[in-house]
């Protein structure tokens, strides 16, 4: 019981994102991340963090003939702007926060600091979402997290993972990244000033930067219903937001939708990227990730389904579901993974698939 | 002969127009242009053109908010829209970063680079199937005044000769109503010079909502109308709505637009919360008693080109056949100058549409330069 506890808990966490520019900064930290260029004036901000349970988001730069256009506003934002500054001296003119978790959007206001001109962008749910749900999970992630780092800390100092085993070193580079991310999450966020959108859509808007075009789409529900992929067409790239976590997909029990989410990914699959910039992991240049998280997805949707058909309860579907190949496929052998398997996919993404098909009279299976 | 050598945006209705002034002063382009000042709602601002010009330009309405403004169209006389940023720079210090475009009609955005240059860093927002539209054709515009000269060439031979294409003496009364209206024409003629170019760079489907600090502004695309294009603005806090030309005043422009569609957008239009209703041309309104009557109109035309229409008929053997003496008395009440636009705009182009409809080929939407 008290490990689920824990777990619940460390899934807000990490849907609250962590880490503090200023801190980073001042710690002589360069952010964590590193620029890789995609295409001509194309540019991806690439986390380098190790798989945790704390997170920090990726962001994309889009330089244009006169402008710059962002996507996502990480707690790294300030050595964002610094690495962007370094590249252009071109004025940022739009930022997209693909949803609305603080890892991409918390630093909004440190964009808006360095560009007055610029204008945000965010799906129509964010407004609402922000005031309240996000509002209240920033709360308890400040009364939370630094307990969890806390703890952490202590198990590594026993010399023990958070399961009471022998700890090994991928859990403590993973842990000691964790309590860093807090620490920085810690200084900078209490107070933090919430930037609202400039511009609310519901399916997108496009750009238009000469010969470029700039799609700006909600192209279903998934990780969130407020869920946006910034597509340029011409470069053929896709930020996708959360839609793509790698190594584990990142699933919130009660705000993602994982019935709905397969058909999004089908979507996305459909536009044929040649290049994948998910929300948290590496760049990717062919779909075969995307194409396992909506397989696995999918399979999770059918499982669920073939469980409710009769009615069952959440943990009598749990125990109908066997993820045990997928949770194969997606964590080997690796610890941390599978402790995130565990929590975001039988945990979560399950629960999400039950509540779903439970709720609705018509249960949509996932194929 | 004018009306028919007249292009989509020359008021069609110049033979029969009133003069408005003498002549126009030289020195000052365009100075005789005027538009009324219209304070629509605190904070909302419509620059609505005078009646009886010979081109007409469309409405523009600036919405304030607490960060910045917003403004909606910006006409298509460049040196029109000077005067108007120096208005707006009286009314608010607030910078505007927005401009939404109704349509792709030229009236609308021609003076686009004026208002980019007065507010750097402003965006332009259209629907999706405009931006393309201003794209082909705005570029092309400005080479459209010197044709003004070609233009005139039949009324100022009509002025020389003294005789009316069909023949007849010129009498006094025409006469001035001629002058009148090659001299309105003339005065046109500087603003193609100063015209510069510049399309959207955001674009929508159906909907964004743009939050201008303490005020939402919805740009809303309700489904094709008077073009594929057409763009609402709605002003929620104050219940202001900003129509484009679905909603023209005193006779509604049909070029190219959707006769069955229209009426349903025209409905959705009726359905809302609006107290205050800024038409694409035409005066401010404070009910929807108009966009009803222009919604049994397009749907009056449509049933009246219905009932006689029998595949192969052309456009012409229908206008020969059909009856819209009800239609046309409802919104000219026998004054012969909208009567020129009535014809021009609902019985030639609306009637061609409602005829491609029915045979089911809707032609694309274009800017006939040859009519």
């Amino acid at each position: 019981m008290q490990k689920i506890n824990f777990f619940r808990a460390m899934v807000l966490l990490l849907v609250c994102g962590a880490g503090s520019a200023q801190a980073a900064l001042a710690n002589g930290d360069t952010g964590g991340f590193f620029v890789q260029k995609l295409a001509d004036g194309v540019y991806a901000a690439v986390r380098t963090d190790p798989p945790g349970l704390m997170v920090d988001a990726n962001s994309l730069f889009i330089v244009n003939d006169r402008d710059v256009v962002v996507v996502d506003a990480p707690e790294a934002s300030t050595q964002m702007i610094a690495a962007l500054r370094n590249i252009t001296d071109k004025p940022v003119s739009y930022l997209i926060n693909t949803h609305w978790h603080d890892d991409h959007v918390i630093g909004n206001s440190a964009w808006r600091k360095a560009y007055p001109g610029i204008r945000f962008v965010a799906h129509s749910s964010l407004r609402e979402y922000m005031a309240q749900t996000g509002a209240n999970n920033r709360k308890q992630m400040i009364e939370g997290a630094p307990q969890f780092a806390a703890q952490m800390q202590a198990q590594m100092d026993k010399g023990k993972n958070l399961r009471d085993e022998p700890i090994n070193d991928e859990e403590r580079a993973s842990y000691t990244s964790d309590i860093r991310l807090v620490k920085h999450y810690m200084q900078a966020v209490p107070g933090m000033e919430t930037v609202l959108p400039d511009i609310d859509v519901d399916e997108g808007m496009t750009l238009i930067r000469g010969t470029r075009r700039i799609e700006i789409r909600h192209l279903g529900n998934g990780h969130t219903r407020a869920d946006l992929v910034v597509w340029l067409p011409n470069e053929r790239i896709a930020a996708t937001g959360d839609l793509v976590v790698w190594p584990i997909p990142l699933v919130g029990s009660d705000q993602s939708h994982v019935r709905d989410w397969p058909a999004t990914l089908d979507v996305l699959l459909a536009l044929d990227p040649a290049v994948f910039v998910p929300g948290h992991g590496p760049v990717m240049r062919t779909p075969d990730y995307p194409r396992r998280v909506r397989a696995l997805f999918a399979n999770i949707n059918t499982q669920v389904a073939a469980a409710v058909v009769k009615p069952a309860s959440l943990e009598e579907t749990r125990k109908a579901v066997d993820l045990s190949a997928l949770r194969e496929q997606f964590a080997g052998d690796s610890r941390v993974r599978r402790v995130a398997f565990g929590m975001y996919v039988a945990g979560a993404a399950v629960e999400s698939a039950y509540r779903d098909a439970t709720a609705k009279s018509e249960v949509q299976p996932g194929e | 002969m004018i009306v028919k050598s007249s292009a989509l945006f020359i008021a069609l209705i110049a033979v029969w127009a009133r003069p408005v002034f003498a002549k126009p002063d030289p020195a000052k382009i365009h100075a005789n242009f005027h538009y009324d000042t219209i304070a629509v709602a605190p904070g909302i601002t419509s620059f609505v053109e005078g009646p009886g010009h010979s081109m007409v330009q469309s409405n523009i309405t600036l919405i304030v908010g607490d960060n910045a403004a917003l403004v909606i169209d910006t006409g298509q006389f460049p040196a029109v829209a000077d005067r108007v940023i120096a208005d707006i720079r009286k009314l608010s210090d607030k910078p505007v970063r927005y401009v939404a475009i109704t349509h792709w009609h030229m009236d609308h955005y021609m003076a686009n680079a004026e208002f980019a240059d007065a507010f750097p860093g402003l965006a332009i927002i259209t629907q999706n199937f405009t931006a393309p539209m201003m794209d082909k054709y705005g570029p092309r515009y400005p080479s459209y005044g010197p044709k003004i000269d070609e233009n005139l060439k039949a009324a100022r031979e009509m002025l020389a000769s003294g005789t009316t294409p069909d023949g007849k003496d010129l009498a006094p009364d025409r006469r001035a109503r001629v002058e009148a209206f090659v001299a309105d024409t003339a005065a046109n003629k500087p603003e193609f010079e100063l015209m510069r170019y510049r399309g959207a760079d955001v674009t929508f489907e159906n909907e964004i909502d743009i939050d201008l600090g303490n005020r939402i502004v919805k740009l809303l695309h309700l489904g094709r109308g008077n073009t594929a294009g057409d763009l609402v603005a709605y002003v929620p806090d104050v219940k202001v709505l900003v129509t484009g030309d679905i909603v023209v005043h005193p006779v509604p422009y049909s070029y190219g637009s959707y006769l069955t569609e229209w009426p349903v957008v025209l409905h959705k239009l009726e359905l809302m919360d609006a107290d205050v209703i800024v038409p694409g041309h035409g005066p401010v309104m404070h009910d929807k008693i108009y966009i009803g009557q222009v919604r049994e109109l397009i749907e009056g035309v449509y049933a009246e080109v219905k009932r006689v229409w029998k595949p192969g008929m052309s456009s012409d053997e229908v206008r020969r056949i059909i009856d819209l003496s009800k239609q046309r008395n409802a919104f000219c009440h026998h004054d012969r100058t909208l009567e020129a636009g009535f014809q021009a705009s609902i019985e030639t182009a609306g009637v061609d549409r409602a005829v491609q409809e029915l045979e089911g080929k809707l032609k694309p939407e274009a800017f006939d330069e040859k009519k």
